[in-house]
């Protein structure tokens, strides 16, 4: 590991780190507390009245969702945290190349006994760690969200029969409000699967963007293409699940593979769950890739991209500082 | 006499249908100040980045300390300490941190010396880099090339955007270093700098290196400049082959490549009137492969 490398690197980098971190924190804690505001019983009303057609779009049982995991699982699903946390992998890969040409300091960087293999994987590295403690932060926000909100729950009184302990619940009375911790029906470990999946996307976008880098000469043309490549990515899905007739589009898109609600209600299931080659419907039917599957290819292309960007760095002429 | 350190062999570089350098064949000495020479776009920062392995050659090698400078770019780096002709560095840094991480990078860099050479040149530290005049990043740049003791120096045009005391200042530390027995490799647009500093000059054009010129001939080497009253004596064969003479109405210019004595002896019996010696100087070197107007060329002497 090259320390002053590491050095400058992480003082490129904090910056945006420290940004895109507050900013994903606060989303997640808020998210979550949104969901605390909202009565189950009243979740449940509102589900019901959403016509039959808009279940397509969910991409877990509409059942589920009304718990509380299951509403606070698609906090992972918000485009607006999706594009946070892959905003970090495609600023910072964009950067490692064309980052350094547009600004004219690779020349004096690369005058230096470093060679450009170093440059290259000492950035991925520090990428990927980073994109990792996002990550953990995420999960901080959501278990911070988790920890600190109260739930009403509606409760129908109720009468236990001795002897039998049968419950018989009086629903002609009115119901009465519990207010009870929200970490008590939810704990935040079972985000973890829905983090991985987030994780090894984001991963597979540095990866995209580290490869366009070093390709390009301009940073701002490299950050518009990257920029297009996401866009057309979550386009892609969304035509695929909208849409019956291009169903194989989610199919072309990355973010096909990016099922981060589904992993955790199978997980809730079956605790194996994530390693499961395909994943599957109540009914038994095969319905997409498994976590792990999902997470292994988007880690391969991710390295992929890595691994071809490597290479056209290492064979192209650096042109002068403009 | 000393090896080579620098070496280049028929070596090419072209970017589509340009040819940016040409086949060029040149070997620096150990310990020598070497200088490269050419407008803009002649190919000396070419020739520079092929050196420094930032390019890939086409055709041709070239090695600095037997290594190839394309295929072993990092070891090659640790033989050589680079000052770009734009110093282009993180604004987001302050002068002194930026120092201390390019000192970082080399084994054998200083940062007392560093800071030693930005007090030189008069660098105040403490800046933000982002804040620096050109002139005031290109010092920072001069004090991170100089700071390290590699045996090649390759600086392209370190005075440029200084003000004349400072690049009095970095003259002698190119000349201390030359001291120190470190290959230097000099390019530049200001002539009297060349001079002063280099053993031997390398004149590019186009892309091809058409002129490699010795500091030490070009010193011997004389313009005469006189009024003409008359015909000019006759003149031994010999002394008239190595004699460049040029008549313009009543005034003549006789430029000689070395020895003057024969030709004082044979100017005593000529008609002459206010008559000028001086050495011939870097100029008329450059001129006569940049200059076609002035391209002087030889002429016939009748008795």
């Amino acid at each position: 590991m090259n320390q002053p490398l590491v050095r400058k690197y992480v003082a490129e980098g904090l910056l945006l780190f420290m940004g895109l971190a507050t900013g994903i924190f606060l989303f997640c804690w808020f998210r979550v507390w949104i969901v605390g505001e909202l009565d189950t019983a009243q979740f449940r009303q509102i589900i019901d009245l959403l016509p039959k057609d808009w279940r397509k779009f969910a991409s877990v049982d509409f059942d589920w969702l009304v718990s509380y995991l299951g509403r606070t699982s698609l906090t992972l699903d918000e485009p607006m945290l999706v594009s946070m946390v892959c905003a970090w992998g495609l600023v910072r890969g964009s950067d490692v190349v064309s980052g350094e040409l547009s600004r004219g300091t690779m020349e004096m960087l690369l005058a230096q006994p470093v060679g450009r293999r170093q440059v290259y994987w000492q950035h991925a590295r520090l990428t990927i760690l980073f994109l990792g403690l996002l990550m953990l932060v995420c999960w901080f926000g959501m278990s911070m969200g988790i920890w600190t909100t109260s739930v009403e729950e509606s409760t129908y009184p109720s009468i236990r029969v001795p002897i039998i302990d049968y419950v018989i619940p009086l629903s002609f009375l009115p119901p009465k409000q519990d207010t009870i911790a929200m970490a008590s029906v939810v704990n935040p470990i079972m985000y973890l699967p829905g983090l991985v999946n987030l994780f090894f996307l984001a991963i597979c976008m540095s990866g995209f963007s580290a490869f366009c880098s070093a390709l390009d000469r301009y940073r701002w043309r490299t950050l518009g293409i990257v920029s297009a490549f996401y866009f057309a990515n979550a386009g892609l899905k969304m035509l695929g699940v909208g849409s019956e007739k291009y169903a194989w589009a989610k199919n072309c898109s990355l973010f096909g593979m990016y099922t981060p609600a589904g992993a955790i209600q199978r997980t809730q299931v079956d605790a194996m769950s994530p390693f499961w080659i395909f994943s599957y419907s109540p009914e038994g039917e095969i319905t997409g890739l498994g976590l792990l599957p999902q997470c292994t290819l988007l880690l391969l292309i991710g390295m992929g991209f890595y691994g071809i960007g490597m290479r056209v760095f290492e064979k192209r002429d650096l042109p002068a500082p403009m | 006499m000393a090896e080579s350190i620098v070496n280049t062999q028929s070596l090419t570089k072209r970017f589509g249908a340009f040819t940016a350098l040409d086949d060029c064949t040149l070997s620096i000495e150990e310990g020598e100040v070497f200088g490269l020479l050419g407008p803009n776009g002649a190919g000396k920062s070419t020739l520079i980045r092929l050196l420094l392995g930032f390019l890939n050659p086409t055709s041709g090698t070239a090695t600095i300390g037997g290594l190839d400078c394309w295929q072993h770019r990092v070891e090659v780096h640790r033989l050589v300490s680079y000052l770009p002709g734009d110093a282009r560095l993180y604004r987001m840094m302050r002068a002194r941190n930026l120092l201390q991480l390019f000192c970082r990078f080399r084994e054998n860099s200083s940062f007392e010396k560093a800071v030693e050479i930005a007090d030189r040149l008069e660098l105040d530290l403490s800046r933000w880099i982002g804040l620096m005049s050109t002139g005031m990043r290109q010092k920072l740049a001069l004090a991170i090339t100089l700071s390290n003791s590699t045996p090649v120096l390759i600086l392209d045009e370190p005075t440029a955007n200084l003000d004349p005391t400072v690049r009095g200042r970095v003259m002698a530390m190119v000349k201390e270093a030359k001291l120190a027995g470190r290959t230097i490799i000099f390019s530049s647009h200001v002539l009297p700098e060349i001079e002063d500093a280099c053993d031997r000059v390398a004149i590019l054009r186009r892309g091809q290196l058409v002129h490699l010129q010795s500091m030490g001939d070009l010193m011997k080497q004389h313009r005469i400049l006189a009024d003409l009253r008359g015909e000019l004596p006759e003149i031994s064969a010999a002394l008239g082959k190595q004699l460049l003479i040029k008549r313009d109405g009543d005034s003549v210019q006789i430029e000689t490549p070395g020895e003057l004595s024969e030709v004082l002896k044979w100017l005593a019996e000529a008609p002459l009137a206010e008559v000028y010696v001086q050495p011939i100087g870097l100029r008329a070197i450059y001129d006569q492969f940049h200059h076609e107007t002035t391209i002087v060329s030889q002429t016939e002497v009748s008795a």
